[in-house]
């Protein structure tokens, strides 16, 4: 199961170099291309990850989550999970750029290879940004409604967090 | 959208802190925070162009072409209206693709572009099924190379940071799954009445 993905990953890489070289592409000027977009990405994402990072060390720091995960333990115990999961998930469809930064904290607090961590890893990357990528589709386009878009994304989110659960028992 | 989080993450901290006296930690924190920030933005900033310089080898190789056209017969069920529409079914396709392959930047523009098609071909300020179902399968998440998380993972100690990747497989199709068995059956339900 471990090799698994560094196996997808290596066959990727080569599979792409392979197909642009055969091509006649000019690979590494193609790829000098994308990694600056890279940079300017990064560079764009920062000042996103202060604000949000800092609030959440803020919050961590002011007793504030545990009181909130405190309420939520009686739930948690019984699935058996770190309550710390439980904002992660209510923040997730909200924003990414938040789920990152909440999880890398867990990252610091636990190590990343601790269960909740990878829990989290894998709630946090299963899921896309449920209500920006609502708001991007069906915002300007003048629409009166947008129908039962939100409860079947939501229920997609539900399922994710379910699975989740269902993946770490599964395959370990 | 994240105005009203951002704010209310912030005054709920500082309201917590005060109420228990934990105000020398929070500024504290805020300081820390900040500062670990720019160590993640450039944890990621290492990956993030790696596989964006890799994907831009891939788009112009005409690799998301190739699995936007394996994905082509599934869509046609899924769009059954579209089937007859190239261009709109080509866009929906393209948009698909780009997601699996993690590259979110073309994505989106591809998404617009089919949404537009969609719109223009149905004349109504109602989204139809179709439109729904494209824009809830846009906000399920099912990517072949989770780059980022690996990346911060590597970046946080962990001994096999790839170890999670079929784990993230199975929870993203079976998500991406129910948003499309749930939008068919409230279809179906909304037809009805």
């Amino acid at each position: 199961m471990e090799q698994i993905g560094a196996a997808v990953v290596c066959a990727v890489m080569a599979v792409i170099v392979a197909a642009g070289y055969l091509k006649g592409l000019p690979v590494f000027d193609l790829f000098l291309e994308g990694a600056a977009q890279g940079v300017r990405t990064a560079v764009r994402l920062l000042p996103t990850l202060i604000g949000l990072i800092a609030a959440i060390s803020m919050l961590r720091a002011s007793g504030a989550l545990e009181l909130v995960c405190g309420a939520l333990r009686p739930v948690t115990e019984w699935v058996g999970v770190n309550p710390e999961i439980v904002p992660l998930a209510l923040l997730r469809p909200f924003s990414g750029s938040g789920a990152t930064s909440y999880v890398t904290e867990l990252y610091t607090q636990y190590g990343a290879d601790s269960e909740t961590a990878r829990l989290a890893a894998i709630l946090a990357s299963s899921t896309e940004t449920t209500f920006y990528a609502a708001a991007v589709y069906f915002g300007g386009r003048g629409f009166r409604t947008t129908r039962y878009a939100i409860p079947a994304a939501l229920c997609g989110d539900c399922m994710a967090v379910v699975l989740s659960l269902v993946a770490v028992q599964l395959f370990g | 959208m994240l105005n009203a989080i951002w704010a209310v993450l912030m005054l709920l901290a500082v309201f917590c802190a005060a109420a228990t006296g934990n105000l020398t930690a929070v500024s504290k924190a805020a300081a820390e925070g900040a500062q670990s920030a720019v160590e993640t933005a450039l944890l990621l900033a290492g990956a993030m162009c790696l596989w964006l310089g890799l994907m831009n080898i891939a788009a112009h190789a005409g690799l998301t072409e190739k699995l936007s056209r394996c994905l082509m017969p599934l869509l046609r069920r899924l769009f059954p209206e579209y089937a007859a529409h190239r261009a709109v079914g080509e866009k929906i396709a393209m948009n698909l693709a780009a997601n699996m392959l993690g590259m979110g930047n073309a994505a989106t523009p591809l998404g617009l572009a089919a949404m537009d098609e969609m719109q223009k071909l149905s004349h109504s300020d109602t989204p139809t099924g179709s439109m729904v179902l494209f824009v809830v399968m846009n906000t399920a998440a099912f990517q072949l190379l989770p780059s980022s998380v690996v990346t911060l993972r590597a970046a946080f100690g962990s001994e096999n940071p790839y170890d999670i990747m079929v784990h993230i497989w199975f929870v993203s199709l079976g998500s991406l799954l129910t948003c499309i068995l749930v939008c068919k059956l409230l279809e179906r339900l909304q037809r009805k009445r």
